[in-house]
């Protein structure tokens, strides 16, 4: 190690780091990139490793390289993720799932609905523009958008993004374009339960 | 005086007279130092320090890939790095304290003098706390007085904020001293729990690469979840945040996570973060690891205003009961529960008579369980067996701890009876409840006949239940689950841990919870070892 003497003095306390480090990216990603493949993961080395983090990330589910085309299996496995308390880990299956194929709507649809439930408004509204411009034309587009727009008006009213929107303050149904079709799931049970846990536990501690 | 070898001790590791010789000349280095030019002086100790490390690269290399079968030799090398960079640590605060103590400079030293000295000092703070892990020693308990001082006198003297270039594994790192100090904080902090040696060793790279994250503020930032800093407080470090909690300065976790977020953007596109240093040569699942490790951190900062979460209120070197293997959990650990959590044959199945003349579907006791029943039935490790009295026994110790997980030092002999992936239970403080865990990591502890236990928290709160199967016979049988209950409100993260059989059964079951009484059914097993299920609970029918 080496140390050189300061080069200039930066704010002191509760202002902006020092920028310009060496090794780590300071910068986020923006959202259109981070759901793209990068030029480089197509060589083949790149490509091996990223294959070998996918094997060790999600060793729970079979082959998930080869699965993340399979929207159903995909979406399965995020709502499983999410049941879990692992939401980053969802996220990051569904990121992986549309850099491999974007094509796939209903991921698209899972990752706006989580951005609405975290009340993630900046996310939101990328997802939703990158969506929209993906699928221009489709029928899917047809048949989400007013709901999108809905989201996006209960989440942002100000934003001019969504003064279009028709009935306004109107309450919606959730679209439960996170939970797999084929679940049989009910919430009003599972959290009573989850009510008489808690009520166990503190009984127990308070003891 | 500088000291220089020219190449370090390899294979199966040995101190030796090399490391010895160094030590020596490290220890004399402090008559050589000029206290009245503090820019020389700081210069001579970088440069010890430099040589340090090119004496010890093979080592640390060895060391850190062979962390899983580290003899002894191995550990006496890996403590005497750990005692070097802490000696070398000593002479630089040493050297600082007398100018930079209250704000006094001497004349002929500059700001970059002091920045130079105190940034080295946090460095190699850091690197001792580092090494104090790898080689199976407590954490040291100064530490966090130590680098509270050094940041203390940095501000001071007004240069925690400069910037400075730091050549850190032949890489240029621009850092302040505000960021050496929080790396060393965080150090400080993860090391209490349950990481790996190499796991440790890619964690400090990351924080490295991270140095523009790590700044400091002086009021927690709104909406944000934080850790922070009580700088007059000499035996805590980085603590979560929690509203009416003292301190002067705060760590936003938002920083943390994102930087956290592009590390893994970097996984996805085949590159193995950060792109240096000896981690880069460590299997995927090491990686993989550290970032469960920060992820699982991170949410319990993230929800520290939770009760259920509240911070463990012991130190190190506490005597905890034990209990291991999931029928000895169900019968001892948790015995104490009653009423809340019974199916409605309830209290007859909890004191063990059967409810029925059929029996428990529950099996007996396998043989490894029953061994562990016979060492733990009294909650503390028994090596001596059965002819061993009370006093004889061999008590186990709370190695060190943090939110997320802790360390158990236990004797050898009792150490080999547990193995990773097994179910154990602590009582850590008295009068609470048992705290659920499963081993994740076993490691040898130098010169003490013992070894360290690395347990994951499943449940701070466990819940004994016993599980009654819905069938048309009119004698039911009974089942033993312990429920895990998750933290989120929606009730999907609830789990039950039941023995094999049970999970093969797939019956539908019946289990009254405070007054209530559910029908569910056991989904998908979300985390497994011998002899035990952690099932995901689906409610079929809430009475």
């Amino acid at each position: 190690m080496m140390l050189t003497p300061p080069l200039t003095s930066v704010p002191s306390l509760g202002s902006a780091p020092a920028t310009a480090s060496t090794t780590a990216p300071s910068q986020p990603r923006s959202l259109r990139e981070s759901l793209s493949l990068p030029n480089e993961q197509h060589q083949r080395g790149a490509l091996k490793l990223r294959n070998r983090y996918l094997a060790t990330r999600f060793t729970r589910f079979a082959e998930p390289g080869a699965s993340l085309s399979n929207t159903d299996e995909v979406i399965n496995w995020a709502r499983q993720l999410l049941d879990d308390e692992q939401s980053r880990l969802a996220m990051e299956l569904l990121h992986l799932a549309l850099q491999e194929n974007p094509q796939q709507p209903k991921l698209w649809l899972f990752l706006l609905e989580q951005s609405f439930l975290k009340s993630d408004v900046v996310q939101f509204a990328e997802l939703a523009d990158l969506f929209l411009e993906r699928f221009a034309g489709q029928e899917i587009v047809a048949a989400t958008q007013p709901i999108i727009d809905a989201m996006g008006h209960d989440m942002a009213p100000q934003d001019p993004h969504y003064a279009h929107v028709r009935n306004k303050g109107e309450k919606f149904m959730l679209p439960n374009w996170s939970i797999p079709g084929s679940l049989d799931r009910d919430e009003k049970r599972q959290r009573a339960l989850h009510r008489a846990l808690v009520e166990a536990m503190m009984s127990h501690v308070s003891r | 005086m500088e000291f220089t070898f020219a190449a370090g001790s390899q294979a199966g590791l040995q101190v030796t007279r090399s490391h010895r010789a160094l030590t020596d000349q490290l220890l004399a280095l402090e008559q050589h130092l000029d206290k009245t030019n503090l820019g020389k002086s700081a210069d001579l100790l970088l440069r010890s320090m430099r040589s340090l490390e090119d004496f010890s690269s093979k080592d640390r290399e060895h060391l850190l890939q062979n962390n899983l079968t580290q003899s002894d030799g191995d550990t006496a090398v890996a403590e005497w790095l750990a005692a070097s960079y802490e000696d070398l640590a000593r002479l630089v605060r040493g050297l600082v304290s007398p100018t930079a103590e209250l704000g006094k400079i001497k004349s002929g030293d500059t700001p970059g003098d002091i920045a130079a000295a105190i940034s080295l000092a946090l460095l190699l703070t850091g690197y001792a706390t580092k090494w104090r892990k790898i080689s199976g020693q407590r954490p040291d308990q100064a530490t966090p007085q130590r680098l509270h001082l050094l940041y203390k006198m940095a501000a001071k003297a007004k240069v925690e904020a400069s910037i400075l270039n730091i050549i850190i594994e032949r890489r240029t790192v621009e850092t302040t001293i505000e960021a050496l100090y929080v790396r060393a904080l965080l150090l400080e902090r993860f090391t209490s729990g349950n990481l790996s040696p190499r796991r440790l060793e890619i964690l400090d790279s990351w924080l490295i690469s991270w140095m523009n994250a790590l700044w400091l503020t002086r009021e927690p930032q709104a909406d944000t979840p934080s850790l922070c800093i009580d700088t007059r407080n000499e035996s805590r470090g980085l603590t979560r945040y929690t509203p009416g909690e003292r301190a002067n300065l705060f760590l936003s976790l938002r920083p943390l996570q994102r930087q956290l977020e592009l590390a893994v953007d970097d996984f996805h596109q085949g590159i193995i973060f950060p792109g240096w240093g000896m981690g880069i040569g460590f299997r995927m699942e090491e990686h993989v690891a550290v970032i469960d490790f920060l992820d699982r951190e991170f949410s319990l900062i993230a929800n520290a205003e939770s009760a259920r979460n509240k911070r463990f209120a012991v130190g190190q070197g506490a005597e905890v009961k034990v209990f291991c293997g999931f029928n000895d959990i169900w019968t001892s650990a948790l015995a104490t529960q009653s009423s809340q959590t019974q199916s409605r044959a309830g209290n007859h199945v909890a004191n063990h008579s059967a409810v029925m003349s059929g029996a428990s579907i529950d099996d007996s006791p396998s043989s490894q369980s029953a061994r562990q029943a016979s060492l733990s039935s009294t909650g503390i490790f028994n090596a001596g067996g059965q002819g061993t009295t009370l006093a004889q026994r061999t008590p186990v110790r709370l190695f060190d701890i943090s939110d997320s997980g802790l360390g158990l030092e236990m004797a050898s002999e009792d150490a080999a009876q547990v193995e990773v992936d097994d179910l154990i239970a602590m009582q850590i403080e008295t009068g609470r409840p048992c705290v659920l865990g499963v081993v994740v990591r076993k490691a040898n502890l130098h010169r003490q006949q013992s070894m360290l236990i690395g347990v994951r928290v499943l449940s701070r709160v466990p819940l004994r239940a016993t599980l009654e199967h819905v069938t048309e016979r009119t004698v039911r049988q009974t089942s033993k689950g312990i429920l895990v209950p998750g933290s989120a409100d929606h009730g999907f993260a609830d789990s039950v841990i039941v023995n094999d059989a049970t999970f093969k059964a797939s019956s539908k079951l019946s289990v009254m919870i405070a007054s209530n009484i559910f029908h569910i059914r056991l989904g998908r097993a979300r985390h497994q070892g011998r002899g035990w299920k952690l099932a995901a609970i689906d409610v079929a029918l809430a009475l």
